[in-house]
C-alpha cells in the first residue's frame, strides 16, 4: 500500500498515485481495487450520464477506464478495466471521484486553481478553458508557491474561517500552453487518446500547509480588448463561489443545502471576490499575469 | 420526454436570428429582448461546461470520439430534465456514432427546425466572422472534414462539432429518418417574415397569434439588433470580427464574390442548391 497526503487527508491506496506528497499516519480515505456494480441500490438520488449516487455512495462510470464508487467519504473502490493504463487511473481517480468524496465529508471542493500568498491562499477560478492552469503556471513561473489546481479543497475552521488544504504536486496542461513556456513535452506523461494535455509535475514551490483563504478571483472573456477588473461586493459574491464549485451538479445532491449555504457564506464573509475579464483567444498571459501580481501587492 | 427542438444550421445561416425572435415572443415584454440575454432558448449543443456537469466527466479529460460517445445521454439527461420545449442551437451534422446509434437521439428530440441560407451568401458571412479571406471561407465550405474546435492543443470552451461540407451538413439533417423535420429558408425568413416565423413556431407547437408574432418580428429587426450590438456589443461575436449582425441581404454575395468563386461554390453544391431553391434547375442563380 502506498501512503499519501492530499487534500488535507491521510489516503491509504492500493494502485500508486505518481504526485501526491507522501503522508503517516491513520489513513482518513483508502482507495482499493475491488469489484464495482454498474448501477448504485435505489433509491437514487441523483444522476447523471456517467454517474449516479444514492445515500451515503457515488459511482461513476469512466466508459474503457474503470468504474469508481466512493463511500461515506473514505472509500474509493477501483473496478478497472483491463485496458487502462496507470496515468489513465491517476487522472480519472484525482477527479470527480474525489470530488465527489470531498463533497461527502463536508469539504467545499472549488473549480480553481490556487497559489500562496504571503502566508494566505489565493483562487483562480471559471469555466474551463478560461485559464485558470495558465495563469497559475504563470505565477509559479514568477515565483509563487502552487496550492492546488482543479480541485480546490476548502474547509471551515472551528471559527468558521475558510481553509484551503493543499492538492496535488502536478497540474494538467495542454501543449498550446507549455508552448507559451517553452516547455520541453518530450519527457511529460499524457493520455494515450488525449495526446496534447500534458501531466506536469510540480518540482518546486508547493505549498504543503493549509492555508485561509482571503482572495478570489471569478476569470471570464469578452469579445473586446483589454483586461478589464472589478470588485464584486455584498450579496452578488456568493453566486459565482456558488456557480463554480467543482462538479456543482454532483455537489449539489451531495452536500447538505443549509451546510453549503454555510460554507458560501463563510467565503464570501472572509474573502475579497474579483471578476477579470480577458479578451476571448489566446491569453495575454505576460498582460494578464502583471495585471494580477500589481493587484496582489495593492493587497 | 422528447423535449429537444434542434436549431440546426450551418453557422452564418439565420440560426442566432431565429433565436432572438423565439426569445421576443416566449418573453412577451414591451422592450425588445437583450441580444445579450437570450434565455428563453437553451444554448448551443456543443457546450463544453454543460457536458462536464452532466456527464461528470470533464470533456478536456476525453478524446473528441470518446466525448461524442457520451453526448445522447446528455440530451437525453437534459430533455428528461426539462418541464417544458427546449430549443438548442446545433452546427454539427447529423451523424451516427461507431454503434449506428444519432448523436442526437431521437429520444430526446421533438423535432429539428433546420434553417438553410444560400451558400453563396453564407460564404461571405462566414468569412467575415472568421476574420478570414472569402477564398478560405469557401475552401472550408468545400470541405469534407470541415468542423468547429477540432483543434487537439487546446481547451476550447466548445465540444468538437462536425460539419463536413456545406451541402453534406444540409443533407445529414434533411435526411436523417429519425426526426420530425422542418426547413426553413433564411431569404424566407426576410422576405415572408410572419408566414415563415409562424410555420416554424407552428411546428413546435407553440400557440401564438398573428399580432404576437409581427410584434416579435419587429422587436427582431436587424437594425434593432445592430443597435443593441453597436451600443454594447454582442457576445457570440467572435473576437476579431468587426459586428456580427451584418447587412444580411440574399444576393449580397454580388458585391464580394468573384465570378470563379461564385461558381467554386456552385460547382460543388449544384444539387442541393437546386433541391432548396437557390439554383433553377437550367442552373441560373436565383438570389
Amino acid at each position: 500500500m502506498y501512503h499519501y497526503n492530499a487534500f488535507g487527508l491521510q489516503i491509504t491506496s492500493e494502485p500508486e498515485l505518481p504526485g501526491l506528497m507522501p503522508g503517516t499516519g491513520i489513513p482518513d480515505v483508502t482507495i482499493r481495487f475491488g469489484e464495482v456494480s454498474e448501477h448504485l441500490p435505489e433509491p437514487i438520488k441523483g444522476k447523471g450520464v456517467a454517474y449516479e449516487l444514492n445515500e451515503g455512495s457515488f459511482l461513476l462510470r469512466v466508459p474503457g477506464v474503470a468504474r469508481f464508487l466512493v463511500c461515506r467519504g473514505n472509500e474509493i473502490i477501483i473496478d478497472r478495466a483491463s485496458e487502462t493504463d496507470d496515468i489513465d487511473l491517476g487522472l480519472f481517480t484525482i477527479n470527480t471521484p474525489i470530488g465527489a468524496l470531498l463533497y461527502q465529508r463536508g469539504y467545499l471542493p472549488m473549480h480553481a486553481s490556487a497559489i500562496e500568498v504571503n502566508g494566505e491562499c489565493v483562487i483562480f477560478t471559471g469555466v474551463s478553458g478560461v485559464g485558470k492552469s495558465t495563469i497559475l503556471a504563470s505565477l509559479h513561473q514568477h515565483g509563487y508557491h502552487i496550492v492546488a489546481d482543479e480541485i480546490v479543497a476548502i474547509s471551515l475552521s472551528d471559527k468558521g474561517v475558510p481553509y484551503v488544504h493543499p492538492g496535488v504536486a502536478y497540474t494538467w496542461l495542454w501543449r498550446d500552453v507549455l508552448d507559451l513556456f517553452e516547455k520541453d513535452v518530450t519527457a511529460l506523461k499524457h493520455r494515450q487518446n488525449n495526446p496534447e494535455k500534458y501531466k506536469v509535475p510540480i518540482e518546486e514551490r508547493f505549498y504543503t500547509m493549509p492555508l485561509p483563504l482571503k482572495r478570489v478571483y471569478v476569470l471570464s472573456t469578452k469579445n473586446t480588448p483589454g483586461i478589464e477588473m472589478e470588485e464584486i461586493k455584498g450579496q452578488d459574491k456568493f453566486l459565482p463561489i456558488k456557480h463554480n464549485a467543482y462538479r456543482y451538479r454532483i455537489g449539489n445532491a451531495i452536500s447538505n443545502p443549509a451546510a453549503s449555504f454555510n460554507m458560501q457564506t463563510s467565503i464570501g464573509k472572509h474573502t475579497i471576490v474579483k471578476r477579470i475579464s480577458r479578451p476571448d483567444g489566446k491569453i495575454n498571459i505576460d498582460l494578464l499575469r502583471e495585471r494580477i501580481i500589481s493587484d496582489l501587492e495593492k493587497g | 420526454m422528447k423535449n429537444i427542438i434542434w436549431l440546426a444550421s450551418y453557422p452564418k445561416s439565420g440560426n442566432t436570428w431565429f433565436r432572438i425572435f423565439l426569445s421576443n415572443l416566449l418573453d412577451d415584454k414591451e422592450d425588445p429582448a437583450d441580444i445579450n440575454k437570450i434565455t428563453s432558448t437553451h444554448g448551443i449543443a456543443s457546450a463544453r461546461h454543460i457536458f462536464d456537469e452532466i456527464t461528470g466527466i470533464e470533456a478536456s479529460d476525453l478524446s473528441h470520439d470518446e466525448a461524442d460517445l457520451l453526448r445522447p445521454g446528455l440530451y437525453n439527461i437534459i430533455s428528461e430534465e426539462a418541464k417544458r420545449t427546449l430549443f438548442i442551437k446545433v452546427h454539427d451534422a447529423y451523424t451516427y456514432l461507431p454503434d449506428k446509434s444519432p448523436l442526437f437521439p431521437p429520444s430526446a428530440s421533438k423535432g429539428v427546425i433546420y434553417i438553410i441560407r444560400n451558400p453563396l451568401d453564407v460564404a461571405v458571412s462566414y468569412a467575415n466572422h472568421n476574420s478570414c479571406t472569402v477564398q478560405k471561407s469557401i475552401d472550408m465550405m468545400g470541405d469534407r472534414n470541415h468542423g468547429l474546435c477540432t483543434k487537439n492543443r487546446r481547451l476550447i470552451n466548445q465540444l468538437r462539432q462536425k460539419m463536413g461540407n456545406w451541402s453534406n451538413h444540409v443533407l445529414s439533417w434533411n435526411e436523417a429518418p429519425e426526426h420530425k423535420l422542418h426547413v426553413m429558408r433564411y431569404e424566407d425568413m426576410k422576405q415572408s417574415p410572419v408566414e415563415t416565423f409562424s410555420s416554424a413556431i407552428k411546428f413546435a407547437e407553440f400557440d401564438f397569434d398573428g399580432k404576437a408574432v409581427v410584434e416579435a418580428i419587429k422587436k427582431s429587426s436587424f437594425e434593432e439588433l445592430q443597435k443593441q450590438e453597436k451600443e454594447k456589443g454582442f457576445k457570440e461575436k467572435a473576437a476579431d470580427s468587426p459586428s456580427f449582425f451584418r447587412k444580411g441581404e440574399p444576393g449580397s454575395w454580388r458585391e464580394q464574390l468573384t465570378p470563379e468563386q461564385a461558381q467554386q461554390i456552385i460547382k460543388e453544391n449544384s444539387v442541393v442548391m437546386k433541391k432548396f431553391g437557390y439554383l433553377t434547375e437550367a442552373g441560373e442563380i436565383v438570389y
